[in-house]
């Protein structure tokens, strides 16, 4: 699976999907009190849509870098201003991301955390 | 269920880091890619002073998407334990992310560089022949890297 969505980025197709349905209803059951368990599942909800933005982001990047990469003669700001672009795309997603993580969190006893997240294999 | 969370919890940082971090991808085949460049170089480019600097020029891309990957991978590892920890805070995530992207761009940066030298000792033609070669060898030499280097820190 791990390799899957690797490569699944790596080749720029589809859109990613980092909690799936069956994680919803797993944090769902697992937070006790459904005002938190909405907080919590909407933050996953924003975390994938997040994801989502910045794969798409990150293909058209790429495909400019493409057609910048076919210029023989191409500068060197040509490809840095694209990629300083994407750059600043992912520390916004970034920061976005910690935030919904720590709001998953602070809506999320240590002992929900642990059950949903934690090593219980 | 609750496994079911747990396994993505540990791709999911794999996922985060190669979208939040990766960065060279771009430039761009399954095997040994970097050596199928190499032989595609010395097929193209009849100079060999010329086919040497280029050759010179693909090791150190190489070099630079080793150790992109490694950051890759070791990041992700580092993520996975910050999240699993109910204590762990928003600072030790944010210095995690800032150290890995700016470690990530000094090496893209270089890369970079490379690149443009690679490119620079190119013909027109020669070019429009190496660039497809290229651009696949340097995106599925990352991917294979990330992926071994996720799977030796498991």
């Amino acid at each position: 699976m791990i390799t899957a969505l690797i490569i699944l980025h790596f080749f720029g197709g589809g859109t990613i999907e980092l909690f799936s349905s069956s994680d919803f209803r797993t944090i769902g059951r697992t937070i006790e009190d459904p005002s938190r368990a909405a907080v919590a599942t909407r933050a996953m909800e924003r975390i994938n849509e997040n994801l989502a933005t910045v794969f798409e982001q990150r293909k058209m990047s790429f495909e400019q870098l493409a057609e910048i990469d076919a210029d023989v003669d191409a500068a060197k700001d040509a490809y840095e201003k694209v990629l300083n672009e994407l750059w600043q795309v992912r520390a916004e997603a970034r920061e976005k991301y910690i935030q919904d993580v720590f709001i998953m969190r602070r809506n999320m006893t240590r002992v929900e955390w642990d059950a949903a997240f934690g090593n219980t294999e | 269920m609750v496994v079911s969370v747990n396994h993505r919890l540990a791709f999911l940082v794999v996922v985060l880091h190669v979208i939040f971090l990766s960065g060279c991808s771009f430039f761009g085949d399954p095997g040994d890619p970097m050596e199928a460049l190499r032989e595609q170089v010395r097929a193209t480019v009849a100079d060999p002073d010329r086919a040497d600097e280029m050759l010179a020029a693909v090791d150190r891309i190489d070099q630079q998407l080793i150790e992109s990957a490694e950051i890759l991978a070791e990041a992700a590892r580092q993520e996975q334990v910050l999240l699993l920890d109910y204590d762990s805070t928003q600072q030790d995530f944010e210095s995690l992310f800032s150290e890995a992207t700016r470690r990530r761009k000094k090496l893209q940066q270089a890369a970079l560089d490379a690149h443009l030298e690679f490119k620079a000792e190119a013909t027109a033609d020669e070019w429009q022949t190496l660039l497809p070669a290229h651009a696949s060898a340097i995106t599925m030499r990352l991917e294979s890297l990330v992926v071994a280097a996720m799977a030796e820190r498991g």
